[in-house]
């Protein structure tokens, strides 16, 4: 189990209950029909009110207790670096980065084209990310994003984009 | 009895011959392949692969596709298992204790349980269909809106079962489940709800890149987000075959499974997600040790995948049998079917005994050959995890995006396995659990739409529940589930109180 932080919980517990809101005031702009003939919105509607209470109730709710030896995420840690590749704590955190690379793949999926887009983001997290040296990350890359065009594009048949590399 | 056994043996001359069983070996091949890669379901190999089979004669065509269907469902534990990425959407729930078991070196075993729960599975429904197939779909077709109510309010009841933390977070992220089943356009009014104007979301969100994006991006991020490694001990050599402890524990749910599996997947468009996470409620509620589900008990794996391996044959019952078919695999098979000219039916078994019984029998053909095939590519799958982390995460997220874009091939996909990906890293840092958010999302649309085409029915009338006797007798089980938890609560807060345990 993950160790818990309290007011984590509850930010993330109040960012459900105000997209339950939202959820409630789309609700109200559609027909809601009545509970024997519903309509488009009214299913819609209870559920967002179920989330909307079950995320207060959440809300107000104790938290259970925090592992005494977790530090949680805002301290800084002494503890050693991963023994596989060391880590800059000056850089943004790592989840961070990888969802920075992972939304350049997806923009650059369709215009790039399936390998460019696959090659350049295999390499960006093994190398920016990872750390790792040069001639492997690229070697990785590039193995990686051609056997699976292959894979899915000679023997499954998927359609994938060819971007710049049209062929 | 007679009868069928010698019906059964010419079914099993049929199967064997080497150009039926070549046919039955690729497509177990090709479908445990399409399994293992994520967001590639059996449906999408079986659709790709369709316009081969025109070729073929009508039994090798259909033995093809099933082999495929049942390898996609054999394959799809082995991402769940290693990696948390369901391969296919019914592999969701085998995620949840699959890969527990995998971070304590119990990889092999869980991979082992799964392939031979499956093949036992598959066995006893493989024998069910061949003694009592027109007889069930007779009752399959009594199903209509009233009692898909009845089935889907069981099914809900069980989401909180799914989690192992607090129960009332599951039951919230059961509603935003069930609220995420609600964007697109409605299907009986055609009103676009909740779409923003972005006409990709008309068919709602997709369980695939929310299921890849909510379990598979997720865990990566919260692995290289971790200060370590993530500690998944490499088993040894003499680890990769479950202990006698593990089978024991394994039999009754691979056999309440089988049952639970065979039954949903009998009800037509039911969906194999429902037969494996039923299971999977049931196995929790029946256990010594509820608390050991979620953080790698072995029944968790066994039912589950037993459960979706049964509904995967089931599901072949009304096809078969009266010739409709009980959801979108079927309905491809069906196709295959026409186009050779053939008309599944009341009729096919004695127009085209060769054709029903060759399949039947290809059917358990099939089941070995994956186990066959499975449990020697264990150490194989095993020796994945000595892949160091660092690498092994891009591929995993390559795969990902592969497998999500290959569903629709649509960058839309790709952004809402994203958006899902990191509102699951955060959800799960807070220790919400995923999995009731990802069958609340599937329940949804079938649980609304079966609830307002049964009052469009009954012209509003609640009557429609209790006159007709499978959806009443569904529906007082729901209730009786609630008074049950509603007096369990009841007692332990009275003995509580009075100073007593539970």
């Amino acid at each position: 189990m993950i160790p818990m932080r309290p007011l984590f919980a509850k930010l993330v517990s109040g960012a459900i209950a105000v997209t339950a809101l939202v959820f409630i005031y789309g609700s109200l702009k559609m027909p809601l029909g009545t509970v024997l003939t519903p309509a488009a919105g009214l299913v819609p509607l209870l559920l967002g009110c179920g989330t909307l209470l079950l995320a207060i109730v959440t809300i107000v709710s104790p938290e259970p207790a925090v592992a005494e030896d977790d530090p949680g995420p805002e301290s800084e840690s002494n503890e050693t670096e991963r023994k596989d590749q060391p880590y800059d704590r000056r850089w943004l955190p790592r989840p961070l980065l990888i969802m920075v690379v992972l939304g350049m793949i997806i923009f650059a999926f369709e215009r790039a084209g399936f390998i460019l887009s696959m090659l350049g983001g295999c390499f960006l997290i093994l190398r920016v990310v990872e750390r790792r040296p040069l001639i492997s990350s690229l070697l990785i890359s590039l193995v990686l994003s051609g056997s699976l065009y292959l894979i899915f594009s000679k023997v499954l048949y998927v359609t994938l984009p060819g971007g710049w590399l049209e062929f | 009895m007679t009868g069928i056994l010698n019906d059964l043996i010419l079914g099993l001359s049929i199967a064997l011959s080497p150009n039926v069983l070549v046919y039955a070996v690729l497509g177990c091949v090709v479908g445990t392949l399409v399994g293992v890669l994520p967001g590639l379901g059996p449906l999408a190999g079986m659709s790709l692969l369709l316009p081969l089979t025109f070729g073929l004669t009508p039994t090798t065509a259909i033995v093809l596709l099933a082999g495929i269907y049942y390898g996609a469902m054999y394959g799809g534990s082995t991402t769940s298992i290693l990696m948390r990425i369901p391969g296919e959407t019914a592999s969701v729930v085998t995620c949840l204790d699959g890969y527990e078991m995998a971070r304590k070196g119990r990889a092999g075993p869980a991979l082992a349980i799964a392939a031979i729960g499956s093949f036992v599975a598959g066995t006893i429904s493989v024998f069910i269909l061949m003694l009592v197939a027109p007889q069930i779909a007779r009752f399959a077709l009594k199903f209509g809106p009233a009692e898909y109510v009845g089935l889907l309010t069981l099914a809900l009841l069980s989401l909180s079962q799914l989690s192992n933390g607090s129960r009332l977070r599951a039951l919230l992220m059961s509603f935003v489940g069930l609220s995420l089943g609600m964007i697109g356009i409605d299907p009986l009014s055609g009103y676009a709800r909740f779409t923003f104007g972005i006409h990709e979301l008309a068919d709602g969100l997709g369980i695939v890149p929310l299921a890849v994006g909510g379990f598979g991006i997720s865990e990566i991020l919260l692995s290289v987000g971790a200060k370590s490694p993530p500690a998944i001990k490499t088993p040894r050599l003499r680890e990769l075959l479950p202990n006698v402890e593990e089978i024991k524990r394994s039999v009754g749910p691979c056999l309440r499974g089988t049952l639970i599996g065979f039954a949903i997947g009998l009800i037509p468009g039911s969906a194999h997600i429902i037969s494996s996470f039923a299971s999977y409620a049931v196995e929790r509620k029946m256990s010594k040790h509820p608390e050991q589900f979620g953080r790698g008990a072995v029944e968790g794996v066994a039912g589950p995948e037993s459960a979706n391996n049964a509904a995967a044959s089931s599901a072949f019952v009304p096809m078969l049998a009266l010739g409709l078919p009980a959801g979108a695999v079927p309905a491809v098979m069906l196709a295959a079917l026409m186009t050779h000219g053939i008309s599944p039916g009341p009729k096919l078994i004695q127009e085209q005994p060769h054709l029903y019984w060759g399949f039947v029998a290809s059917m358990y053909v099939g089941n070995i050959v994956l186990l066959i095939l499975n449990l020697p590519l264990v150490g194989l799958f095993v020796r994945i995890l000595r892949i160091p982390y660092s690498i092994l995460y891009p591929i995993i997220l390559v795969m990902c995006i592969l497998g999500v874009y290959s569903v629709g091939s649509s960058t839309a996909d790709l952004w809402i396995m994203f958006a899902a990906g990191g509102a699951g890293y955060f959800l799960r840092r807070a220790n919400y659990d995923i999995a009731p958010a990802i069958l609340g999302f599937v329940l949804a649309p079938m649980f609304e739409m079966s609830l307002r085409q049964a009052f469009t029915l009954s012209s509003g009338s609640l009557s429609i529940f209790f006159q007709r006797p499978i959806a009443a007798t569904m529906l007082a089980a729901a209730l009786a589930l609630i008074l049950l938890n509603f007096w369990g609560l009841f007692r332990r807060v009275v003995l509580r109180r009075s100073g007593t345990k539970p």
